[in-house]
């Protein structure tokens, strides 16, 4: 499971990082059951903070992404996969999308017809 | 108040903490009624110019340099009055390398640190030694000023100590092993609780490790405050503006830099995204781009603008 | 977040150990080099006695071999110097790596004091060993008895352990206290003299007589740190030391040197 986090992104970091487990969860790079790598094993990847890991998990935790099993460590639920995670993932996408529409100075219909118009040439 | 920046932290349980502290060398006043909180658990980044203080401070933690006034405290014991007792519970690298003893082999100079902490773990500085590519039979005299920042940090973490000082720890160290340590320094976080108080001029390279900062400037803080706070509150503004705008003095002491010209605006303002963006555009400001600075950038900006004094 | 459990400071006499270690290791080459010599010494000294066996059936001239506790001049040089090379490079101001270690300042000089104090120890006593031996190998060697048969009670083995302890004293207190022991020395015999002088100058020789003695007489430093007796201004090596008197003069100047090296040790506790 490759993570990818970008401290100038202005989401916190273990946002970042619970974005990226779900990411890879509707990519179907990890299924449920899987086990996610230790605190220790993410925080030293990365370098960052351990505190941050173990917030971002906990938070998936929360979210009922992952299960914690003692002395095991944390696995990926059956939650994961379902319908609900695709939406949060495409709506994380869409914010993006539509922020950096607003910089340009694009309203969200321009942007949905360029969306559209993309997609064709790139079908083509 | 020197800033519209946040200098004092809410009610947490603090490692470390200054009250007043103040020290004059000579006519040059290095720190001025310093208050420094670095939360317990915490990985506090203190960043500066040279001769900000910021070495002064973690010696008068360690009770190396006396303050002409103030307070230092680490875990509860002061600095002044149990001096031992912090320095028992503290891991410290210093910016300029002492060495006692310059004719010891490097292995007997770890035997000898060795017995002054109880807590030493062994194998882990074995482990540490290697990792950080070092030799043991090699005398210290002969160690390089990165071999030997090296040395002192694998010292100072093989003891699993409390509470981390370190100055400048990546000073002389070319990128590799600056990378390398600092994925010892991350799993050595993993591994033992630690509060963790360092400077260093690689600034971007400890944004994802940090959690708090304190910039230090003059002797005295401009700001205090956890990163991902000052992350989201520091944005550059650029909109246009209408003809005749009365909107200059908005936000006043807030815009840390600020750009106007007849119908443009570019400033970076300090507080809320949402309603720094809501308040322009009430004023008729209109916002073209909101956007994000790197802590290196940021950094920069608090040290470079000029100081507001009350 | 919890932090682990508070650290204590180590036990001091883990500390002790680890500086005599250390200070060994620091004066080591020196050491053995004076070791080296001395048992060429010895040796030459021991190989000479052979040339007396051989001279002939007639009486042999051959002076007796004496070997008293107090005449430990070389004992009492080493004691001078050990505490000088063992703060050789260590100026007061400047010991930042040690006031780093989790230990009272005066707490780690006094311990690193304590350890050149035991390597001087033992030094003196292989230097006592070795000179007692000398005797009784010549009278081995020889068939001479020696003079080495005069009683010594059991305590006069112990003077030159003590002259050397006040000397390392009073030396330490220099090296500790100072950028630059010797010329604390040469000040202290300095103002000796001049204060004699001045004295004597002042046409008071009563006075400058009993300042005199403070150094050179029965009670003085001097007697102290040589172990040697003073009648008369004199001073004898001989075995003619009283109990009171050494006991008397130990404890003085043995409190005197210790009180000395304790404030300067004390004096550089706080940092600046």
């Amino acid at each position: 499971m490759l993570i990818a986090v970008e401290p100038t992104d202005p989401r916190p970091i273990y946002v970042q990082i619970v974005d990226e487990v779900r990411r890879c969860m509707v990519m179907r790079t990890i299924s449920p059951g899987d086990p996610l790598p230790s605190v220790r094993q993410l925080a030293g990847d990365l370098r960052i903070n351990p505190n941050t890991v173990s917030q971002a998990y906990q938070e998936l935790e929360r979210l009922g992404l992952v299960e914690v099993r003692r002395g095991q460590g944390t696995f990926l639920t059956n939650v994961s996969a379902s319908h609900a995670q695709r939406r949060e993932v495409a709506r994380n996408v869409g914010t993006r999308a539509l922020r950096d529409a607003h910089r340009h100075g694009l309203d969200v219909e321009e942007l949905i017809r360029a969306i559209r118009a993309a997609h064709n040439t790139h079908s083509k | 108040m020197t800033g519209p920046l946040p200098t004092l932290l809410s009610q947490v349980p603090l490692a470390i903490s200054t009250d007043g502290l103040t020290k004059t060398y000579g006519d040059a006043t290095v720190l001025r009624d310093l208050a420094l909180q670095v939360p317990l658990g915490s990985v506090y980044l203190l960043v500066g110019p040279n001769g900000a203080g910021k070495s002064t401070t973690m010696k008068i933690l360690l009770d190396l340099v006396r303050p002409d006034s103030g307070t230092a405290e680490v875990l509860g014991y002061s600095s002044r009055d149990q001096g031992s007792l912090v320095r028992a519970n503290v891991g410290y690298v210093p910016e300029q390398l002492d060495w006692g003893y310059t004719w010891l082999k490097v292995g007997r100079l770890l035997e000898h640190h060795s017995r002054y902490f109880p807590s030493w773990d062994d194998a882990y500085a074995k482990h540490l030694f290697k990792s950080f590519d070092l030799r043991l039979n090699q005398t210290v005299a002969t160690l390089s000023k990165g071999q030997g920042r090296r040395v002192h940090l694998a010292m100072s973490l093989a003891h699993r100590p409390p509470v981390l000082i370190l100055d400048e720890p990546t000073d002389g160290l070319d990128p590799v092993m600056r990378d390398e340590m600092f994925r010892v320094l991350t799993d050595h976080l993993s591994d033992t609780p630690t509060t963790v108080l360092f400077s260093t001029h690689h600034v971007g390279e400890v944004e994802r490790l940090a959690d708090h900062i304190g910039v230090l400037a003059d002797g005295q803080l401009r700001a205090q405050l956890p990163l991902h706070d000052l992350r989201n509150q520091m944005r550059r503004y650029r909109a246009s503006i209408p003809p005749g705008w009365q909107g200059g003095h908005l936000f006043r002491e807030r815009v840390m830099r600020r750009i106007t010209t007849h119908n443009e605006i570019d400033w970076t303002v300090w507080g809320e995204e949402e309603s720094v963006a809501r308040e322009l555009a009430g004023a008729g400001a209109s916002v073209r781009d909101i956007s994000l600075f790197t802590l290196e950038e940021t950094t920069l900006l608090l040290l470079t603008r000029p100081e507001i004094v009350r | 977040m919890s932090t682990s459990a508070p650290h204590r400071p180590p036990a001091l006499v883990t500390i002790a150990l680890e500086q005599v270690s250390v200070v060994g290791l620091y004066i080591r080459s020196t050491g053995l080099l004076l070791v080296t010599i001395y048992l060429i010494v010895l040796a030459a000294t021991i190989s000479q006695f052979s040339r007396f066996q051989s001279v002939g059936s007639g009486r042999p001239s051959m002076t007796n071999f004496t070997f008293v506790p107090e005449s430990s001049i070389i004992v009492m040089i080493l004691a001078l110097i050990v505490p000088l090379k063992v703060w050789q490079d260590e100026e007061p101001a400047k010991r930042s790596y040690h006031w780093v270690m989790p230990l009272p300042r005066h707490a780690h000089t006094l311990l690193k004091v304590f350890a050149g104090w035991t390597w001087t120890m033992l030094a003196t006593l292989l230097f006592v060993l070795g000179t007692a031996l000398l005797p009784i190998i010549a009278e081995r060697m020889t068939g001479l008895p020696q003079r080495y048969h005069i009683n010594f009670s059991a305590w006069e083995w112990l003077v030159p352990f003590t002259a050397a302890t006040i000397t390392y004293l009073f030396s330490s207190t220099a090296a500790v206290g100072g950028r630059r022991p010797f010329i604390w020395l040469f000040i202290a015999v300095g103002i000796y003299y001049f204060v004699l002088l001045l004295l004597l100058k002042l046409g008071l020789p009563g006075v400058a007589q009993d300042f005199r003695s403070v150094w050179a007489g029965r009670y003085g430093a001097s007697a102290a740190m040589s172990g040697a007796d003073i009648t008369n201004g004199q001073m004898q090596f001989g075995p003619y030391t009283e109990l009171r008197r050494w006991l008397g003069v130990t404890v003085l100047w043995g409190a005197l040197s210790s009180g000395l090296l304790y404030f300067v040790a004390v004096r550089h506790r706080a940092p600046r």
